[in-house]
């Protein structure tokens, strides 16, 4: 646990907040008129706005619908000085909309209330019992400490936390990730971080709350223009550049399909990698300003041995209309029932959460040493201001710049397959769906998830296969969660009682006579899937 | 960006690597705004530590060694590279990702690779990958297209296009090596460029069989044209884009490679049609040639990505012996039909 709870750099926001938001403002003002002319960029932004507004209900909106219009149609009419006020105003109000706030009272009973409801949460034998948990908060928090195991190289990064910005990149499979991720700072003695939520979040007034006060900012994924990327990007490198640690799920949304994130959306990380070329740019004094620390992206696997959401999510993602639909508001966690059930019967396993804190990147995507000095092919250290240079001169150059954090994002995807913790559930649900392939040969992916098929596997053969798989993963150095890395009978075994304990219908059970038949297919894809991302099977 | 000088090292000390050499220096002293400095290393293989040490002052690198000579040359000088400097390779070549001697022990790697050829692996590693995997330059090019040491010597017309996904690669190496002579283009397809600049090598090699055959210049264009539909086949699966087989980097470096001007492997591939063996004609030859593990290799990969590679496969059968020329010509010209 944290002894560090009067230092980390959120304390600070509340007296930052409105520096910040002016200095966010004025910036993102400067480069939206880097891109274009006033009139232009206002247009743009109405329309985007009018048609938006037109087509989904409004949700605390920077200007009503009557007001973009109002706007629009005059626009027409405004001289220049006249038009740049209103462009203020307008990044003002999304600046103003986007920024998070931080409460230390709030953090204090948030860091009080966190762990034991976490605790309810993952222990689905305390909630018939809460009432003597409430008198023994102690068992319950050893509970939730036997559940959710904090992994990594947790020594490394609480020193460089206190040097330097850190920026969490987790994987992201649950609306929970949040939460936990919260939750597993504190557990690894790391500060918590600022991150930008999904503005949808924000409507649930407790959730709401408590994200508006524990530094959340707020991102509206409806809103698609470039004067809001424009706002959000320059937030967002504000507060790196002012050292608020941050978090950012680069895979931009929970993984649909259960597979581990390959293809990662960079804009928001890019910033990272525009606040370390002003951290240069001010050393050698081509900028003024405060110094600014070091930067570190540290990749972060969440590893659940089952996920909330997951007949939602992989339902979505077997909508070929679906795909697309990137806000969901309908799912398992939106659902009290389900939340209560997921709570009495999720995890009945110790270690049904694993968060593993990866080694740190420098913003290029090269490991860093103890000190977090970049080290470049063969360990040989490697000077990263180099790397930005313009004729002696460390410069923001866009193009670079993104050919850059493409490879940024692919260091942090190698990172994502070699850090995955593998539950018995996805061993399990990778043998059987093998299976299934061998079953049902030369079928699409659809077929073979509605074809009648009466699968009926003896135990002795799916454990030898289990075997396998594990001695495969092993080889190829993956990692084995709790049970997972136990024998075979115990994966088994961990994972038909997992499958049993929550999902509508299970994925793989034991039938009355001893045999092991197919349940849900969607499911049992939805955890094969995870193993089949890493590109360990033949 | 790069509108003040620049300094230059060309490392190699082949034929190519002399006349990118001379082709800069020449411009350098004509227009020293444009180059402050040449350093050309013609024996990268020994680098002295004068000349590691000079490399640190370098902001763009021409890489034009053989193959086989990059990954040593790359691990002597990575402590004086930087991140602030580029690099462009015009190496005609895939590299091993692993150990050469591992793949060259397997049998798979036998022959020699040089300046213009070799597909290794089924996860074919390119140069540029190489680059990145030995050095902590990020920012890499590659150079293709119709130009040969000749024409650079002799200031005949020439083009190459470079390859990278960096902008200011592109700028800076178009800014040393632009002259009304040596025209320079430029595409963030680099996969397509190594790609196609590797494939080069198997329709030279064909195009000496073709012209041992006296097939005459209507199959040297159905080979060129096939030639380059079926290797962009192959460089699409390995990301590149379609169009640059069809480019400079491709067509236009085959047309050159086919006309029996200076290419190794189209001198081959007249030597075998004398009855020689593969071996024996490369002794004969006395050159680097890389057309044969070229083939060897595509074939591979095409299998691999199940991709169909009638011209390289023929090739494969007619130098590895499996087959002779009369039935690999049938064949191929048997081959169904379709739509171009």
């Amino acid at each position: 646990m944290s002894n560090r709870t009067t230092e980390f750099p959120l304390l600070r926001f509340p007296r930052e907040r409105a520096t910040i938001v002016q200095e966010t403002a004025q910036r993102a003002l400067q480069a939206v008129l880097a891109r274009g002319a006033p009139e232009y960029i206002l247009n743009d932004t109405c329309l985007h706005e009018i048609r938006r507004l037109s087509e989904s209900a409004a949700q605390e909106e920077v200007k009503s619908l009557g007001q973009w219009k109002h706007l629009w149609r005059h626009l027409g009419g405004l001289d220049r000085p006249a038009l740049i006020d209103q462009l203020a105003k307008v990044v003002h109000g999304f600046t103003e909309d986007v920024a998070g706030g931080f409460s230390p009272p709030v953090y204090g009973i948030a860091t009080q209330l966190l762990p034991p409801a976490l605790g309810l949460l993952l222990t689905p034998e305390s909630v018939t019992d809460i009432a003597s948990h409430l008198v023994q908060p102690a068992k319950l928090l050893s509970l939730l400490h036997e559940r959710l195991q904090v992994e990594g190289a947790l020594l490394q990064l609480q020193r460089l936390s206190r040097r330097a910005t850190l920026v969490c990149v987790p994987t992201h499979l649950s609306n929970l990730d949040s939460p936990v991720m919260g939750y597993a700072l504190q557990r690894a003695g790391l500060p918590p971080t600022t991150y930008g939520a999904g503005k949808n979040l924000f409507t649930n007034p407790v959730l709401g709350f408590f994200m508006r006060n524990l530094g959340a900012y707020r991102v509206d994924r409806r809103i698609k223009h470039d004067l809001y990327k424009d706002v959000l990007k320059t937030y967002s490198q504000v507060i790196l550049e002012r050292g608020y640690h941050s978090m950012f799920f680069p895979g931009g949304t929970r993984s649909r399909s259960g597979r581990v994130e390959q293809h990662l959306k960079l804009g928001l990380l890019g910033t990272t990698l525009s606040a370390t070329v002003e951290r240069y740019r001010r050393i050698t004094g081509a900028a003024a300003g405060p110094p600014i620390p070091p930067i570190y992206i540290v990749p972060v696997t969440i590893n659940m041995q089952l996920v909330l959401e997951a007949e939602t999510l992989i339902a979505d993602y077997l909508k070929e209309t679906g795909k697309s639909r990137f806000i969901i508001d309908d799912d398992e966690s939106t659902q009290i029932k389900r939340m209560v059930q997921f709570i009495r019967t999720t995890v009945t396993h110790a270690g049904a959460v694993v968060i593993r804190f990866g080694a740190p990147l420098d913003v290029l995507g090269n490991p860093v040493d103890e000190e977090g000095h970049s080290l470049g092919p063969h360990g040989h250290p490697v000077d990263l201001s180099r790397y930005f240079w313009v004729r002696g001169v460390p410069q923001i150059v866009p193009q670079r710049d993104a050919e850059y954090m493409h490879d940024t994002g692919l260091s942090i995807a190698r990172s994502f397959r070699r850090d995955t913790v593998l539950m018995p559930t996805h061993i399990l649900a990778s043998v059987i769906w093998r299976y299934l392939d061998v079953a049902l040969p030369g079928l699409d992916l659809y077929r073979r998830l509605r074809q009648p098929l009466d699968l009926s596997l003896e135990e002795g053969a799916v454990l030898a296969d289990i075997e396998a798989l594990q001695a495969r993963l092993r080889s190829r150095g993956h990692l084995l969660g709790p049970h997972a890395r136990g024998s075979a009978r115990e994966v088994l075994d961990a994972a038909l009682s997992a499958f049993a304990s929550y999902h509508s219908e299970p994925a793989v059970l034991r039938t009355a006579d001893g045999k092991l038949a197919l349940g849900d297919r969607q499911i049992l894809f939805y955890y094969q899937n995870r193993i089949d991302s890493l590109g360990v099977l033949p | 960006m790069t509108a003040g000088p620049v300094s230059v090292a060309v490392l190699g000390g082949g034929r190519w690597a002399k006349a990118l050499a001379s082709h800069l220096r020449h411009t350098a002293s004509h227009e020293p705004t444009r180059i402050l400095r040449l350093l050309h290393i013609a024996t990268p293989s020994a680098l002295s530590l004068d000349e590691r040490m000079s490399l640190s002052q370098i902001d763009l690198l021409v890489l034009a060694v053989p193959a086989v000579s990059v990954r040593p040359l790359l691990r002597q000088a990575a402590l004086h590279l930087h991140g602030a400097q580029v690099l462009v390779h015009a190496i005609g070549s895939l590299a091993t990702p692993e150990d050469e001697s591992t793949a060259t022990a397997t049998g798979e790697a036998a022959h020699s690779v040089g300046t213009r050829g070799g597909l290794h692996g089924v996860r074919a590693l390119s140069i540029s990958e190489l680059v990145r995997n030995e050095t902590p330059i990020r920012r890499v090019g590659a150079l293709a297209g119709p130009a040969l040491a000749l024409d650079l010597e002799e200031r005949r017309p020439a083009a190459l296009v470079c390859g990278s996904r960096f902008d200011d690669v592109c700028a800076t190496a178009r800014h040393a090596l632009h002259t009304p002579t040596l025209r320079m283009y430029t595409t963030h397809d680099l996969t397509g460029v190594e790609v196609a600049r590797a494939s080069v090598a198997i329709i030279a090699l064909c195009g000496g069989i073709a012209d041992a055959l006296n097939l005459g210049v209507a199959a040297r264009a159905i080979l060129i044209t096939r030639g380059a539909a079926e290797l962009a086949r192959l460089g699409v699966a390995l990301g590149a884009q379609e169009k640059t087989f069809y480019g400079l980097a491709g067509i236009g470096e085959m047309v050159v490679a086919t006309d029996g001007r200076g290419s190794a492997d189209f001198e081959l591939g007249r030597l075998l049609m004398q009855g020689l063996s593969l071996a024996a004609a490369q002794q004969t030859l006395g050159r680097v040639c890389d057309g044969p593990s070229m083939v060897h290799e595509a074939v591979r990969l095409g299998h691999a990505l199940h991709l169909r590679l009638p011209i390289c496969s023929a090739l494969h059968q007619l130098i590895s012996g499996t087959t002779s020329t009369e039935t690999a010509l049938a064949k191929l010209l048997a081959s169904d039909n379709h739509a171009e």
